[in-house]
């Protein structure tokens, strides 16, 4: 049996392609559920927030909350999946650099109002999905992260007023559509 | 590096399978449905291949239940992940990388 180069190549290109496309599907498979689960905890956060601002301590709960949740998620996929190792510390890890650049962040450019607080959150989770995307073949994060970004800016500026019922929204709404989305992978 | 491309894993199909098991961490299992998508084979025709595959030693099928539902999924084994590593050193032999 022998092959010609461009035969050879055709079957790299199919190798790479199948490669791309089952690394792709994973990581949107075992994304979604954390999508929905931060989704429906930013659509609560905001809407809250907005409804009552007197209860927007509500935030540090459902973020520990998240937290704990992500971590379940993580243990339950790991035993799914039967592998060996815990991956729980990856999410400490992340949440906790994320948390850390978050105070320092906001230390130094020390934001004037709620809004500018509210809007920085999900910038930066924007940006990690989008890096995500970039990074792991999960293309479908970096889109993701890009809307993120762009809604949260549009909101910002053009609806100022409603902002925080946009966040809750289109936010809150978009991730879990996300979720949803990453699910079909 | 081989002189011939092995036969077992040169046949369009069973190269997507192969090349979707590799495609994950070494200890993970893909489920037979996803492995039917990924392949673009026909449930009867991944069910051959497969079976071609797991009598060379090349992957493992593990059947279970999972929610009240059988689910069959497979993995790469050692020798399979090697068998491929040579293959697609052999291909890029031909097209002059190393």
């Amino acid at each position: 049996m022998s092959l010609t180069p461009a035969e050879a190549q055709i079957a790299l290109n199919d190798i790479e392609k199948t490669e791309n496309r089952t690394a792709a599907s994973q990581h949107g498979r075992t994304s979604a559920p954390y999508l929905i689960m931060w989704g429906i905890i930013w659509a609560i956060g905001y809407a809250v927030t907005a409804a009552a601002p007197h209860l927007s301590w509500m935030w540090a709960t459902l973020i520990i909350g998240g937290i704990v949740g992500s971590v379940i998620l993580s243990m339950l996929q790991a035993r799914a999946m039967e592998r060996q190792g815990n991956y729980g510390w990856r999410y400490f890890g992340s949440f906790g650099a994320l948390a850390i650049f978050l105070a320092a962040l906001m230390s130094i450019v020390r934001p004037l109002d709620y809004g500018q607080v509210s809007a920085i959150f999900p910038l930066v989770v924007g940006i990690f999905y989008s890096l995500i995307g970039i990074w792991t073949k999960g293309w479908r994060m970096l889109p993701l992260g890009l809307a993120i970004i762009g809604l949260t800016t549009f909101g910002y500026f053009v609806l100022p007023e409603q902002f925080l019922y946009w966040m809750a929204a289109v936010g809150g709404g978009g991730l879990i559509l996300g979720g949803l989305w990453m699910r079909t992978a | 590096m081989t002189e011939q491309p092995d036969p077992l894993i040169h046949q369009p199909i069973r190269l997507k399978i192969m090349s979707a098991l590799k495609a994950l961490p070494e200890r993970d299992l893909l489920e037979f449905v996803r492995l039917k998508t990924l392949s673009g084979a026909t449930e009867g025709n991944l069910g051959a291949h497969i079976s071609s595959l797991e009598q060379a030693g090349y992957i493992e099928v593990q059947k279970d239940f999972h929610h009240n539902r059988p689910r069959t999924r497979a993995k790469l084994t050692r020798a399979g992940r090697r068998a491929f590593e040579d293959y697609v050193a052999f291909l890029r032999g031909i097209i002059g990388e190393t």
